[in-house]
């Protein structure tokens, strides 16, 4: 009787011991999933356009982008990078990793607009909304079973195809509109003017229907007027403005374009 | 002597024919309230809702106006949210970057690219060399003049549908 009760008590221990196990392993292999969801999402973006040869450009972005990380109070190891396309987009991946066409840096006139662009993407890597989507869609397919399982080269594959339509796709409607608010809150937190989510969204206007470039942006995103009268009604310009132009941000904005 | 004007000379008197119209946006003003002699400035005139207003420039969040017959500045969100049609003319930004009209295809980054594209891992890979130290970002924050501010206004969640009064490009994006 008293070998019976010591038994259970053993099983229990062991069953609990194997189920922390196992909920330890869950959340190791939810991390190391975004991150790796993150690495093929970028890779099937570059391998579409590939990295700016520009090591001043590169340094440049992933100063910016990591200063206004900062403020999204997300602990990824962030990476940024400027792909050559005269396309223009920009592209959020999962655990920190965002892209920008040359050809949307082209259309900036600030360190303050790309600001917005970076926080907009920044937004949406902190609120996981392409990481969402890839885990849904590997639940239903069933690719989280063969990640778990190790298949490593078809793990990376599955995920940049999902990545690749969900790029080609869009994201949901609300979920650019949340960027947008989130974005415009880092910026500013960060320090710099989100008057100039004004200034890019008004450009984009002007580039609706007439451009090529910005085909895909358009065919993924609300309509940028939309997108304002969004902003607006959400009071952005209640938010603080800094307080004067600074030449030396000027400057380095100018000598990164004229790299591009 | 007498020379014709350079085909350059003709293209920048096109582009501001063709962008007068819009340079000249008329819109309302969507309640009661006060047109300024300047950003934060001094009222000229009470503004009724309804009022029709050109849009001359704008600044920062503020909008150059011309309405009861006076010039003035509203703020931004005095003009009805008319992002989409009031907003383009106001793009204070870089001269011509956002009146570029291209006819050609772009390279790069189409759907199709994207879905079709090799995945380039050792890219990637490279990517984590130029992640920079935390002293970088500090000293890059410092010589731009960027400060952190203590955010004590933060933006209204509002449903989408509310804010967007401008939606037939929108509805057909399908997302």
């Amino acid at each position: 009787m008293k070998n019976k009760h010591l038994n259970r008590i053993i099983t229990s221990l062991v069953l609990g011991i194997c189920s922390a196990g196992l909920l330890a392993a869950e959340a190791v292999a939810a991390d190391s999933g975004e991150e790796q969801a993150g690495r093929a999402a970028a890779a099937q973006i570059i391998g579409a356009a590939p990295l700016h040869s520009s090591a001043d450009v590169q340094r440049y972005v992933n100063l910016l982008g990591n200063s206004l990380a900062r403020a999204s109070g997300m602990q990824y190891r962030w990476h940024f990078a400027v792909v050559s396309s005269d396309a223009v987009n920009a592209f959020a991946a999962p655990s920190g990793y965002v892209l920008l066409t040359s050809g949307l840096l082209k259309l900036l006139d600030s360190e303050h607009e790309l600001a917005y662009v970076l926080s907009h993407e920044i937004a949406h890597v902190a609120r996981k909304h392409h990481y969402t989507v890839i885990r849904r869609q590997q639940l239903a397919d069933k690719a989280l079973k063969e990640l778990q399982e190790g298949e490593q080269d078809k793990d990376v594959t599955n995920v940049t195809r999902m990545s690749a339509q969900i790029y080609a796709r869009g994201l949901d409607r609300n979920a650019e509109f949340e960027a947008d608010r989130i974005g415009v809150e880092i910026m500013t937190r960060a320090g710099y003017d989100p008057a100039a989510s004004i200034d890019v969204l008004s450009r984009l206007v002007a580039l609706q229907g007439n451009d090529a470039r910005a085909q895909l942006l358009f065919s993924t995103h609300p309509s940028p007027g939309e997108r304002l009268d969004q902003l607006i009604a959400e009071g952005v310009e209640q938010l603080p403005r800094p307080p004067a132009p600074k030449s030396a941000m000027d400057k380095r904005f100018e000598t990164f374009r004229s790299q591009l | 002597m007498n020379r014709l004007p350079s085909p350059r000379v003709f293209s920048i008197v096109a582009t501001f024919v063709v962008l007068l119209p819009v340079l000249c946006t008329a819109q309302t003003i969507n309640g009661d309230g006060a047109l300024v002699d300047k950003p934060d400035g001094a009222k000229v005139a009470a503004l009724k809702a309804g009022t029709p207003a050109s849009v001359l420039k704008r600044q920062g969040f503020w909008v150059q106006v011309q309405a009861a017959s006076k010039t003035g500045w509203v703020r931004l969100n005095q003009l009805g949210f008319g992002g989409a049609s009031g907003i383009v003319a106001l793009d204070t930004g870089r001269a011509a970057a956002g009146n570029i009209v291209s006819t050609s295809v772009a390279r790069g980054l189409t759907a199709k690219d994207l879905l079709n594209g090799k995945p380039d891992l050792g890219a990637v890979a490279r990517m984590d060399a130029w992640v920079p130290n935390s002293a970088s970002v500090d000293k890059f924050s410092a010589d731009g003049g960027v400060a952190p501010v203590n955010l004590t206004v933060t933006l209204k969640v509002i449903p989408a549908a509310k804010a967007a009064r401008k939606s037939s490009q929108a509805d057909s994006d399908e997302e």
